[in-house]
């Protein structure tokens, strides 16, 4: 390793030519962007499917995929205390908007070796959202790169990404029935 | 001056960085209505170092400046996903010149790294592309791959200790009917900046082969079978500087073969069974020279019945030289393969890792969870025993021992109001009784409790005490402790303070709550930490945070992985923005 005169001007380079980089203005044709579709096993070992079909948002199983109007993906672990705060509030309001064309859903993000603590957590509390498992990082990885938890994702009937939260504090259930609300009301 | 500036700058630079960048691909080539989304995390840290420069000892001229930023791009359009993170980290105040001479240095990466730059560094950590057509996938560049429970390949992304190690080549998947096949080839690539732990003498890749393939069918009735195959060719850490391929020994390493059955809702209960063969060639995977082969083998199984309002699990594993494999990858810290602990992973320690890293260890775990008033109050109790019969490896026994864990807690939410706690008490029994055992008993609760219509406390206490057996490092008992005060001021704000706390002899970190006179409490000097934090939300899907203070050092394991963790001292600026 040589020693240089000015690292801290070339290090300040390096960063500066990045954080242009990651500045690039936005070519905004679309404010939000289309949710990746994917494929995950859900508690019944049974394919479960997100994706954007012709400009519509379709949720199911690959056999039976259904139109939906809005749909909230929660990402949530065994090891992570405040999803499990979060779960029983995206349990309501799957209950909640049930009729009115809504869905919620969790991705556990454990890993193989917890499947089987992850599934049990989820049957056993009789939740009645869809619970899906990405044993192997594959759909947090495109959501969510830097892998927060809780990490809450709501995509409106075209499957674009309307909001995001990262973390659960009390209350924030509030603020995710009203935006649900608002999709919802949009028609 | 320049030091100022340049500060200024990076915290600009980072601030200013696009938060939420999603926008749509104009023109007719192939990537065209694509959406393009930018994620970017940026991370200032001022590290103060206790230890003083000899000779020096007047100045604080070890302390130093350390900047991160990662971003991740990710391209989403019908069937296809783009995704690319790259990486960049750098030092700054890192030499202290004297006269034109440089009397200390700090150095950010170590001197096999190929960088243009003294003390900054630039990665392209991760690029894979995902094409997905009606029933056949197919991968190219950084993917990830777990087969079974995680006993003959689990390279996977683990968050929890910020461990991520791709496989970089070939993925594909096929499905037809209720037959699914996939495969994976390629070589490792691990993630070599660290965002939220200090980056010091990062090292280049060993890079190691890897091929699996899987085969599953599903719908044999409630059944669903798979059989799996793993070769690992490892790559000697020794001879980096080597060609890439005289880095490889001349045989295969290891070889894992595995089948899986499992089985839901038959008599009520969801039922599970796997058995992997290991097959180990080469002197550094057996670690004996006599033999020129070595065979392992796991067996792991859980069942979970679902009783009224009860949840009851079972677990059992049995595994012998299955860990072989990781204590080859030791150094590199992480873990190409790991069988269920059946542990209560946040209490696991270098010192009774036993559950981790034993190459001959056999047991079970049943855990009972009651859903009380309609899910709202669940207690729970489980306990786990283990034979541990290895005397080698890292861990402390030198004749088998009997391990017995029991832990009991419970979850309570009401309306705002929750609190999740667990106690337990864990010991190592020693086979011969002039060993005696090990010992820890442990608490972890977390209170969070409305302070008007708007705002909640939090009340978060971990701790651990330990006893030790006659052990050869013969270490002395201990208490550790994590404890923090959050105030969460509407969904924008949360203003925190930490306060750590370990007597632990050998612990590589020092407390900075030294103006607490440590004799009135009876406790040995650098024993206690603090710090503070504010968290801020602007939106929703954006977080600045602003530390100052100190914690601990120490091990966390998460994902059957443990990584020992460098104790911090000093400030950070967090800024975060995930869409």
């Amino acid at each position: 390793m040589t020693s240089s005169s000015f690292p801290l001007r070339r290090a300040l380079s390096t960063f500066a030519l990045v954080g242009a980089l990651a500045s690039v203005p936005s070519m905004a044709v679309a404010q939000d962007n289309i949710a990746p579709s994917f494929t995950l096993r859900d508690v019944n070992n049974k394919d479960y499917s997100v994706t954007v079909k012709d400009g519509q948002l379709m949720v199911g199983s690959t056999d039976k995929l259904e139109p939906k109007k809005a749909v909230l993906v929660s990402f949530w672990a065994t090891w992570c205390g405040p999803c499990k705060l979060e779960m029983p509030h995206v349990d309501a309001l799957d209950k909640q908007f049930a009729d009115q064309g809504f869905e919620g859903i969790s991705i556990s993000i454990d890993d193989s070796r917890a499947y089987s603590q992850a599934r049990a957590y989820v049957k056993g509390r009789k939740f009645q959202f869809n619970a899906l498992f990405d044993k192997e990082s594959k759909v947090v990885a495109m959501f969510n790169p830097s892998k927060t938890l809780p990490y809450t994702v709501i995509l409106d009937g075209q499957g674009k990404i309307r909001h995001v939260h990262t973390g659960y504090n009390p209350g924030d259930e509030k603020k995710l029935e009203a935006e649900i609300k608002a999709i919802l009301d949009e028609g | 001056m320049h030091r100022r500036a340049a500060i200024a700058t990076a915290v600009l630079l980072g601030l200013a960085a696009r938060p939420a960048s999603a926008f749509e691909l104009w023109g007719t080539g192939p990537l065209s209505g694509s959406t393009v989304q930018i994620t970017t995390n940026f991370d200032l840290r001022y590290h103060h170092v206790p230890d003083k420069l000899e000779g020096f000892e007047d100045r604080n001229i070890l302390d130093y400046w350390e900047e991160v930023f990662r971003n991740n791009l990710l391209l989403t359009k019908e069937g296809l996903v783009i995704g690319l993170q790259v990486d960049q980290a750098a030092y700054f105040s890192n030499r202290y010149r004297l006269d034109g001479v440089v009397i200390d240095e700090r150095f950010l990466y170590d001197e096999n790294w190929q960088s243009p730059f003294d003390h900054s560094l630039v990665r392209m950590e991760k690029l894979y592309l995902i094409k997905r057509w009606d029933n056949v996938e197919v991968g190219l560049g950084d993917n990830y791959a777990s087969y079974g429970r995680g006993l003959a390949l689990n390279a996977i992304k683990n968050t929890a200790i910020d461990i991520d190690t791709s496989i970089r080549g070939v993925t594909f998947m096929a499905n037809s009917g209720d037959f699914e096949v996939s495969g994976i080839t390629g070589l490792t690539n691990t993630q070599d900046v660290s965002m939220f732990n200090p980056n010091v003498a990062i090292t280049e890749d060993t890079q190691h082969m890897i091929t699996g393939m899987r085969l599953a069918h599903y719908g044999v009735g409630p059944a669903q079978l798979g059989v799996h195959g793993v070769m690992y060719r490892f790559a000697r850490e020794l001879d980096a500087e080597l060609p890439p391929m005289s880095r490889y020994g001349d045989d295969i390493d290891l070889r894992v073969v595995g089948a899986t059955a499992e089985v839901l809702g038959v008599a009520g209960i969801d039922w599970y069974l796997e058995g992997d063969l290991f097959d180990y060639h080469g002197e550094e995977m057996i670690g004996d020279e006599t033999l020129e082969r070595l065979t392992g083998y796991g067996v792991y199984t859980s069942a979970t019945a679902y009783p009224g309002n009860a949840t009851v699990q079972f677990e059992a594993k049995r595994t012998k030289d299955t860990e072989r494999i990781n204590t080859f990858l030791g150094a590199e810290n992480w873990e190409a393969a790991a069988a269920p602990t059946l542990e209560y992973e946040l209490v696991i320690t270098e010192d009774a890792s036993a559950t981790v890293n034993s190459n001959d260890l056999t047991g079970a775990l049943i855990r009972v969870d009651y859903n009380a008033k309609g899910g709202d109050l669940i207690p729970y109790v489980s306990g786990v025993a283990f034979h541990d019969a290895d005397v080698g490896g890292e861990h402390f026994n030198s004749v088998p021992e009997n391990i017995g864990h029991g832990i009991t807690g419970v979850q309570w939410f009401k309306g705002r109001q929750s609190l999740q706690l667990n106690t337990g008490y864990r010991i190592d029994q020693r086979t011969d009784i002039d060993f005696g055992a090990d010992q820890m008993t442990h608490l972890d609760a977390t209170w969070i409790f409305p302070v008007n219509p708007r705002d909640t406390f939090e009340v978060s206490v971990n701790a651990r005490k330990f006893q030790w057996g006659v052990n050869p490092l013969q270490q002395e008992d201990f208490l550790e402790m994590n404890n923090a005060l959050a105030y969460h001021l509407g969904s924008e704000w949360v203003f925190i303070v930490y306060q750590d706390f370990t007597n632990n002899p050998i612990i590589q970190s020092e407390g900075n709550l030294k103006f607490i006179d440590p004799a009135s409490y009876g406790q040995d000097e650098d024993s206690l930490y603090g710090a503070a934090e504010v968290i801020f939300h602007p939106k929703p899907a954006a977080t600045l945070r602003l530390f100052y203070g100190g914690y601990k050092a120490g091990i966390r394991c998460a994902g059957g992985q443990c990584r020992s963790l460098p104790g911090f001292e000093g400030g950070r600026v967090t800024w975060q923005t995930t869409f």
